[in-house]
């Protein structure tokens, strides 16, 4: 029972994948990339002696009477550079064969069905290795086909029909998203033992969503084209995955900014797999913007969504995200052309931040500058860079704003016009003139003078240094 | 090996009982204080008993081998009344019409190690230094003697009810007498066995056998400064492997290579090797350990003698006693040369034992 010259040989993994053993059961854990040349059926386990090299040694239930004769076949296997043992699994149940199976590094198989068969089997399938690799291929196909558009299931049927190979997907900077971490270790520490095979996987828009790694031992030329081949039929499930997760989001972009904000809190392998369905760009230096609305506090954000999202032709997502928008993406571009085009559908102001690794502190300080440059009205856009101390004031938390009224209060209750409250802001922004005040304000400065004397008599100060701090914080809050 | 011994006294009484225990090969069953008891009752009222060498006396005289058969562990619930071993020889001697003038051990180890002491110092006869398997072996005709020509038969047996039971005819059917007629007897019976004459027993037994249980005896109990060091060395042995007990398999008689025609079950043993390369040393048992496979590889099989010692004081253990989570050393005692030739190995070599099949030649010496 010899395989054919010429052709290369089937191995373990192969036998194991699909082929004719597909329902043994792996007891140990080693390299499964022997080419298997040759069968040879045992009545007993010292007949082992005289088989050739590559040969899957098959004993009989007579043959492997008593657990040290699975060990012995297994020594036997070793010294002779057998392929592998396969027993009855009825004889394998010793954890202690396992071990040895382990130490000596041969791959133990224990079938189910009578050894005889699964050696007839093995005959007839290193016979036609060809055969046997397309079978294998379109049995890896179906299952496949079976497990759906699911990044997790594909992953899954990878790593459970192609045995001794660790599969993989991994965005393009090497963060796991699903699969095995041994196939990403191996794919960022070289082992000469290990081959690892990749294959990038295309999204729906062309650009590339990440990549299929599959981690397998050995050099065995012909069982890694087969799981390249296997690779790449499991691209077009996953493309078609990304393809329909984005179809979702845009049609309820809610799951977007539902997304982002977990992303944001907790980042888990589940959101990570989301977001990089969406192509969204989640490793790397990362540049973003933030965008709010400068008209009355009205909130639009949902009802904007759309139109803005149309006029948004700029790499990376658009997602709606607190009270205004935020995106972000890998290389530094022009933000002004975008924001102009979406200015003229409604006020906005912009802070752009980054270059930064880390997608919350980007968007936090995208987020207060845009706070700072809201108070500059629409159009405008402040770096975060360039903000300086006034982060702090775009950072105060909303939630003083209630007590921030509560102070104000009487200017508030007296102010009908809103003049009281900018002249304060104005003298206190200034550092107390009332001249630079005036100009800022365009009004002369006796005027100024005048709404503060006002001021004074409502019981506020800008000149008494116990107020002047609490006071300007407040008017920023009510702003 | 130190001088050949000539007198046993009821001081080397311990001595001679932790020798046997160990040459037992973890077979012993038990501690045999019985044996123990009666040869010290025997020793205190008849004085001590001679140990001689075969070339010391008259080649011609009549000799026969002295010894229980049976369960040790029966002996301790059915108690000899002190007679059985008299009344064997004397039934043997009345058979053969000729008188003793020494007695043969079967096998100098196990609780065959002292009941062919308790017959010499009883009937006052000098105990030849040799023995028939030089370990234990499970069926009395496994015997160099055997293999020299020296039948096993006539054999008698006697019970504790003072039964006596002939048995004569060819050696190969004796196996099969014998069991149903031990039965009989409630487990266990005396012996006396291959008659012959000293010359023979000479010829065919293995030398210096009764002193080497009490060489065994003073390593293990560190007598005489010995057990130093090279422990297994002075034992005239080898350490194979020294670790942990991990499992312990019982098998089913029918899922295993066995024919049934030895008395106990199979059994195997696993031990974790500490240090070394960490190898899984697989025992396999079936009365006496029979074969260690180091990582599925033969280290050592029948008819060397394999034995285990305790990893903490090196008192040795019997199979009966292993638990997981023991520490114990494994130990190799060559067996006699005897065993070693073509012959020899038929008889007790790994193919006698149903393991021809299955281990590979060339197995280590």
């Amino acid at each position: 029972m010899t395989g054919i010259p010429g052709l290369e040989p089937l191995t373990v993994a192969e036998l194991l994948c699909g082929g004719p053993l597909n329902t043994a059961r792996l007891a140990c854990d080693v390299p499964l990339d022997r080419p298997v040349a040759e069968v040879r059926l045992l009545d007993d386990a010292a007949a082992a002696i005289s088989c050739p090299p590559h040969t899957a040694l098959v004993l009989t239930e007579q043959a492997a009477r008593g657990g040290w004769a699975v060990e012995v076949t297994l020594r036997q296997a070793w010294e002779r550079a057998a392929a592998c043992v396969i027993a009855h699994e009825s004889v394998v149940t010793s954890p202690i064969a396992d071990q040895v199976a382990t130490r000596l590094g041969v791959p133990l198989l224990a079938v189910p069905d009578d050894p005889h068969s699964a050696a007839l089997r093995v005959a007839a399938a290193i016979a036609r290795p060809e055969a046997t690799r397309s079978a294998l291929i379109a049995r890896c196909a179906l299952r496949l086909a079976e497990s759906g558009e699911n990044a997790r299931a594909v992953l899954g049927t990878l790593n459970a029909e192609l045995p001794g190979v660790h599969v993989a997907l991994i965005t393009g900077s090497g963060t796991l998203l699903a699969g095995r971490a041994a196939a990403l270790e191996a794919w960022q520490t070289p082992d000469p033992a290990i081959t690892v095979l990749s294959t990038p996987i295309p999204g729906p828009d062309g650009l590339e969503l990440g990549q299929l790694i599959a981690a397998v031992t050995g050099r065995a030329k012909a069982w890694h084209t087969t799981i390249t081949a296997v690779l790449s039929i499991a691209l077009a499930p996953l493309t078609a995955w990304a393809a329909t997760e984005r179809l979702r989001t845009d049609r309820a972009p809610r799951l977007a900014t539902a997304l982002l904000d977990r992303l944001l809190t907790e980042e888990t392998p589940e959101t990570l797999v989301e977001a990089t369905a969406l192509g969204w760009p989640l490793d790397g230096p990362l540049v973003g913007i933030a965008l709010l609305r400068t008209g009355p506090a009205q909130d639009l954000t949902a009802a904007l969504t759309g139109a803005l999202t149309a006029a948004w032709d700029l790499p990376g997502p658009l997602v709606a995200h607190g009270e205004g928008w935020v995106s972000w993406c890998r290389d530094p571009i022009s933000w002004d052309p975008a924001l102009n085009r979406l200015n003229a559908i409604t006020g906005l102001a912009a802070g752009v931040a980054g270059p930064d690794r880390d997608l919350r502190r980007l968007l936090t300080q995208a987020g207060a500058a845009a706070v700072v440059a809201r108070s500059h009205g629409p159009g405008t856009l402040v770096r975060a860079g360039e903000l300086g101390p006034a982060r702090l004031l775009a950072a105060l938390p909303a939630e003083l704003s209630g007590t921030a009224r509560d102070v104000l209060a009487p200017v508030l209750a007296a102010d009908t016009d809103g003049t009281l409250l900018a002249t304060l802001t104005s003298v206190l922004d200034l550092g107390g003139s009332a001249k630079d005040a005036a100009a800022a304000l365009g009004v002369h400065r006796n005027t100024v003078a005048t709404r503060l004397e006002r001021l004074r008599e409502l019981g506020v100060d800008p000149t008494d240094p116990r107020q002047r701090l609490p006071l300007h914080l407040a008017c920023h809050l009510v702003r | 090996m130190t001088a050949p011994i000539t007198r046993i006294e009821a001081e080397h009484i311990p001595t001679l009982q932790a020798g046997a225990q160990l040459l037992a090969c973890g077979t012993g069953g038990g501690d045999w204080l019985v044996l123990s008891e009666w040869l010290r009752v025997v020793i205190e009222r008849n004085g001590p008993l001679t140990v001689a060498q075969p070339e010391d006396l008259d080649p011609e005289g009549a000799c026969a081998a002295v010894h229980m058969v049976g369960s040790p562990m029966l002996m301790e619930e059915q108690l000899p009344t002190g007679g059985e071993l008299r009344l064997a020889i004397e039934a043997l001697q009345r058979w053969t019409g000729r008188e003793l003038t020494a007695i043969a051990p079967l096998n100098a180890a196990g609780p065959n190690a002292l009941i062919p002491m308790i017959a010499a110092a009883e009937l006052g006869l000098p105990l030849l230094d040799l023995d028939g398997m030089g370990r234990i072996f499970p069926l009395v005709d496994m015997t160099t003697y055997a293999l020299g020509g020296l039948a096993p038969t006539p054999i008698t047996l006697t019970g504790t009810a003072g039964e006596v039971i002939l048995l004569d005819g060819p050696a190969g059917r004796l196996e099969g007498q014998l069991r149903p007629a031990l039965l009989g007897c409630g487990g266990w019976a005396c012996c006396a066995s291959y008659p012959g004459t000293i010359g023979q027993f000479a010829a065919t037994g293995i030398p210096g056998s009764v002193s080497r249980v009490l060489h065994a005896g003073r390593v293990l109990r560190r007598e005489h400064g010995l057990a130093e060091d090279g422990f297994a060395r002075q034992l005239g042995g080898r350490s194979l492997a020294v670790g942990q007990i991990v499992d312990v398999e019982r098998h089913q008689t029918d899922r295993t290579w066995t024919d049934g025609s030895f008395p106990a079950g199979p059994s195997s043993v696993i031990i974790g090797e500490s240090g070394g390369h960490g190898r899984m040393i697989r025992l396999e048992i079936h009365n006496d350990i029979l074969l260690a496979l180091a990582d599925g590889g033969v280290i050592a099989s029948v008819p060397d003698g394999i034995c285990l010692v305790s990893g903490i004081d090196r008192q040795p253990v019997d199979v009966e006693q292993l638990q997981l989570g023991m520490r114990v050393e494994v130990l190799v005692l060559p067996a006699a040369s005897a065993w070693r030739s073509e012959a020899g190995m038929a008889v007790a070599g790994p193919a006698a034992f149903g393991l021809a099949h299955h281990v590979p030649t060339g197995l280590p010496r």
